[in-house]
């Protein structure tokens, strides 16, 4: 009797994916076509951590700004990543400050 | 080296490009209203016509395939939902609009007559579902998402990012009402971020004053879109657990993180969490100021102390 199916849980999505990336580095194109279809799974999964390499890759054309990612060069924004990415601040100077950040 | 600047206004708020080469500022300044004109046909509640308007004209389960940028919208907003475990709510829609905030806020009355608002939890996040690969989205019967508070900081991202890359190098620093997003190559010294209540503000000689070389910094706060109804003062931050405007002991969180979007992010969920923001800020790692009711002020995360602004 064939085993009944079911969607892919977030952290099997996320070891599949990193047996991908595991593969890829040890074996190439190859290794990574191995898990291709559970990648593929772990796309429909559910939103946020899968999500967003789809969307980034396709917003520059509905902004009509560059065919290049206009993923922020410093940031998670859209990458799914499952933690705030944190950043780091150092004591300014009043004199050349180019902005205010405020509640709006 | 001198920067130049375009002031303006955006999404019903300010917004400001700098940018270290001046002969490209037109170029980063194009580029980032093109990237804040599509974020506001795509997110806008307030706009009929915005594609997340559209997506949710009906009052039972709604569906239907949207665009990258919706998509990217709706992902980075369920993703805030997730990493907070629900203080940032997208389906708080028709909270804040019960609470009066029901159009763009330079139409909110600042005061009105009494409402009746029922405590009672929104619908929550995991009631709106994505599937990435095909940009269907799913939003169950009773649900109204709100973009407002991941929109606009992730339109800083991507301005930000837009505008580095038409510049063709440089650096480049976007606010979009205070939610700031720089990208390229800093100014020496890093681009220099007044603190204050309100975006609105003059930048001020004793104002605090942080630097950043990359990523981004938020503000949340209570004080700025406000409003009375029957004498009781109303904002437009929503506690998803209560439905009804936070009532914390914080009333302004500012938070430097590697990116506009997680800065925000963090900065509002410090509001809805209350007591607790301090140490959950500071034990993510993120620098964060926090001001409470009386207007203290609470320093983690390796924020600078006031005392050592730099002459």
């Amino acid at each position: 009797m064939p085993a009944s199916k079911r969607r892919i849980t977030a952290a099997e999505r996320d070891r599949a994916l990193r047996l991908r990336r595991t593969l890829t580095m040890a074996f190439g194109v190859a290794g990574a076509a191995a898990v291709a279809a559970l990648a593929v799974a772990a796309a429909d999964t559910h939103v946020g951590a899968s999500t967003s390499r789809v969307a980034t890759s396709t917003t520059a054309s509905s902004t009509g700004t560059t065919a290049k990612s206009t993923t922020p060069s410093t940031s998670s924004s859209g990458t799914g990543s499952s933690s705030l990415s944190t950043g780091s601040a150092s004591t300014g100077r009043s004199s050349s400050a180019s902005t205010v950040s405020g509640g709006s | 080296m001198t920067l130049a600047a375009y002031r303006g206004t955006a999404l019903g708020t300010s917004m400001h490009v700098v940018v270290t080469d001046p002969d490209a500022l037109d170029t980063a300044t194009a580029s980032v209203e093109a990237v804040v004109d599509a974020i506001d046909r795509a997110c806008s509640r307030f706009r009929d016509d915005s594609e997340l308007s559209r997506l949710q004209v009906g009052d039972g389960r709604r569906e239907g395939i949207v665009s990258p940028l919706l998509a990217q919208a709706l992902a980075t907003a369920l993703r805030a939902a997730e990493l907070t475990d629900g203080a940032v709510d997208p389906t708080v829609g028709e909270a804040v609009r019960n609470a009066g905030y029901s159009v763009d806020f330079g139409a909110v009355p600042a005061d009105g007559a009494p409402l009746t608002l029922a405590v009672s939890p929104v619908p929550g996040w995991r009631r709106v579902r994505l599937f990435p690969a095909t940009r269907r989205v799913e939003i169950d019967a009773g649900v109204e998402v709100d973009l407002g508070a991941t929109a606009k900081a992730l339109a800083s991202d991507l301005a930000a990012a837009a505008a580095l890359d038409a510049m063709r190098g440089g650096g480049v620093l976007v606010s979009l009402g205070g939610d700031v997003s720089v990208a390229g190559e800093p100014p020496e010294g890093g681009w220099h971020i007044q603190i204050a209540e309100d975006s609105r503000a003059a930048i001020t000689p004793d104002g605090e004053t942080i630097a950043i070389r990359a990523g981004g910094v938020a503000t949340s706060s209570t004080t700025v879109r406000r409003w009375q109804r029957g004498g009781v003062e109303l904002h437009h931050i929503i506690d998803p657990a209560t439905g009804l405007p936070a009532a914390g002991p914080w009333r302004t969180v500012s938070v430097v993180a590697g990116s506009c979007v997680d800065a925000n992010i963090a900065a509002t969920a410090a509001i809805v969490r209350g007591a607790e923001a301090a140490s959950w800020l500071d034990g993510a790692g993120l620098p964060a100021r926090l001001v409470d009711r009386n207007g203290a002020m609470t320093r983690v995360g390796g924020w600078p102390a006031p005392g050592a602004q730099a002459s």
